[in-house]
């Protein structure tokens, strides 16, 4: 019996302690900011698309993620993600296909990332060109972002909110992964 | 003896307060309308689904609202003023990154502790050697898979699951008619006890005792039921998923059936436990069945440990296997899910499922575990009823 007190201690212990530490190691990026509130749909299709400016907050600017609509799962065609400098220049090009997007699915367009990225402003595109409007995605915005999401376009005019994304970053050390998990749980646990 | 329920009781602390497994927040939000003065909480629910953060219905049995409801009431002044706005905050990102979440979370599974100790301490009376019973003690606050169960999974089944170990703990003093009532109020938490009836049936040596074990039980579910009727009842608890999943493969149905004809025919000497073992041993190896579930047997395994000690290894092998099975299921809170309170970058890390299915289909390495599990199980069940029953 001794065995097992000692295996069932030993167990909790590593399951609360270390357990997460060592699961942080497989994490390869991390999200600046929760995801703001999803308070409505823009629908891309043919030539409607939609753009949307942000200041990166952190550097090593690796993804962006959002919450797309595939309505009835009609969409199947390839659509875009182009990321802009501030001066126009396009930096990355990520490509999906609708084929593998659920609706309401939260997509991470994850690319090489830009090391400078701090305190840079950006802008993303999103478009579906070959697609009609039987074959549209709805892409969440927000009515309240923070400061760091700038101007959205709808088809180039400008609207009111913003695209309800998140930025994701490379960590520069797997260690500071773990750091900023356990100082996370600790600050809110003393 | 204290020493070791002082650790045991710091071990169930520290998973209580930072595993977080949603269906905690969920069934208490339902509950907290008792304290507006809901009593009926199937027709609200659904009445009111358009103006509630949460759409869910209410699947348990009117005395898990009444539990969790009562529990609440007593101790808001320890939740404080800031727990309702958590239980109606619908950001699943916002309110595991509360302050107050691991508070929250020790506070609403203080009930599963009581009720856990309470476990122990009903496990000991099974035995008459008070060094058996002590050993049975120990091994229920020591072992990983009953503390994990109970705290990661915020499991609610611990109300029925200690009424029907008191109600077998009765038939065992022969005190048919208690035990009969407190089947009955388990079925009132979660409608499983119900399914051990036709068996109860079997066991009772007279009319009268058949009918106060079979029909007792029944009768005190359906005063506890009784009252809420309807078909908002019907739909959200009496037939929903969780209420009706076990028959929904027939291997259960048929084994299960099995099982009842040799107990009607061929076992003049039948032990209910042994029956109670076999019936849930034969549904989670042909059943896709809800983790939690396996807390329904945990107690009675304990017990059967200690009394044969050699079927331990065979046990203990099989617990591993039947956590593994749900490990593979798509649900993220299976696994990593229940580190959100930790942080939610656990979201950015691929489900079990997601790793296995990029060098085998994970499905199929779910039915070798189904499969290992029941292969178990069988030898068991053939060793509990067969030949080991005349040693």
């Amino acid at each position: 019996m001794k065995k097992m007190i000692w295996f069932t201690v030993l167990a909790v212990l590593f399951s609360v302690f270390i357990l997460p530490g060592i699961l942080a190691l497989g994490i390869r990026y991390i999200p600046y900011d929760i995801q703001p509130p999803l308070e409505g749909v823009k629908d891309i299709y043919g030539q409607f698309t939609i753009s949307q400016e942000f200041i990166s907050q952190e550097a090593q600017l690796a993804g962006i993620g959002m919450t797309i609509k595939n309505p009835n799962l009609k969409n199947k065609k390839e659509f875009f993600l182009n990321l802009y400098d501030d001066k126009g220049q396009m930096l990355r090009e990520i490509t999906y296909s609708g084929a593998n997007v659920e609706d309401g699915s939260y997509l991470k367009f994850l690319f090489d990332p830009i090391a400078d990225s701090k305190g840079k402003v950006y802008n993303i595109t999103l478009s579906n060109p070959s697609a009609d409007e039987e074959e549209v995605l709805g892409v969440f915005y927000t009515l309240n972002k923070p400061d760091w999401i700038g101007r959205m376009s709808f088809n180039s005019e400008e609207q009111e909110g913003g695209i309800s994304l998140v930025t994701f970053h490379k960590p520069l050390t797997k260690l500071g992964v773990i750091k900023t998990i356990y100082i996370s749980w600790l600050s809110r646990l003393l | 003896m204290k020493k070791l329920l002082v650790l045991a009781i710091f071990l169930r602390l520290l998973v209580a307060a930072f595993y977080f497994h949603p269906d905690i927040k969920t069934f208490n939000f339902q509950a907290s309308f008792l304290k507006k003065g809901v009593i009926d909480v199937y027709p609200y629910l659904i009445n009111n689904k358009q103006n509630l953060p949460f759409k869910e219905e209410f699947v348990y049995f009117p005395l898990s609202y009444f539990a969790l409801g009562g529990y609440q009431i007593a101790a808001n002044p320890i939740l404080g003023n800031g727990f309702n706005a958590w239980l109606n905050n619908a950001s699943s990102n916002a309110f595991v990154t509360d302050p107050s979440i691991f508070k929250y979370l020790i506070v609403l599974k203080f009930p599963y502790l009581l009720l856990d100790i309470c476990i122990a301490f009903l496990v000991r009376e099974f035995f008459k050697n008070k060094k058996k019973g002590n050993l049975a003690f120990t091994l229920w606050l020591f072992n990983p898979f009953t503390i994990f169960l109970i705290y990661a999974y915020s499991n609610v089944d611990i109300f029925p699951v200690a009424l029907t170990l008191l109600s077998f703990l009765l038939i065992k003093k022969q005190k048919f008619f208690p035990a009969a009532l407190f089947l009955g109020f388990a079925a009132g938490f979660k409608l499983y006890p119900l399914l051990i009836i036709p068996f109860l049936f079997l066991y009772g040596k007279t009319l009268k005792e058949k009918l106060i074990l079979s029909v007792t039980p029944l009768v005190v579910f359906l005063a506890i039921c009784a009252p809420f009727f309807s078909t908002a009842f019907v739909n959200s608890a009496l037939i929903s998923g969780l209420s009706t999943g076990v028959f929904k493969s027939e291997f259960v149905t048929l084994l299960i059936s099995i099982l009842f004809f040799y107990g009607l025919i061929f076992d003049k000497k039948m032990n209910i436990f042994n029956y109670w073992v076999a019936l849930f041993l034969i549904i989670f190896s042909f059943a896709l069945f809800h983790v939690q579930w396996l807390l329904w047997l945990a107690p009675f395994l304990v017990i059967m440990v200690i009394k044969k000690p050699y079927l331990g290894l065979l046990i203990f092998v099989m617990a591993v296997f039947s956590f593994s099975i749900p490990i593979l299921y798509q649900d993220r809170f299976m696994t990593l899910g229940l580190l959100r309170a930790y942080s939610i970058y656990f979201d950015l890390l691929p489900t079990p499922f997601v790793v296995v299915q990029k060098i085998y289909d994970p499905a199929n390495l779910l039915a070798i575990f189904h499969s290992a599990f029941a292969g178990g199980s069988m030898v068991l069940i053939y060793k509990l009823l067969g030949r080991e029953k005349q040693t």
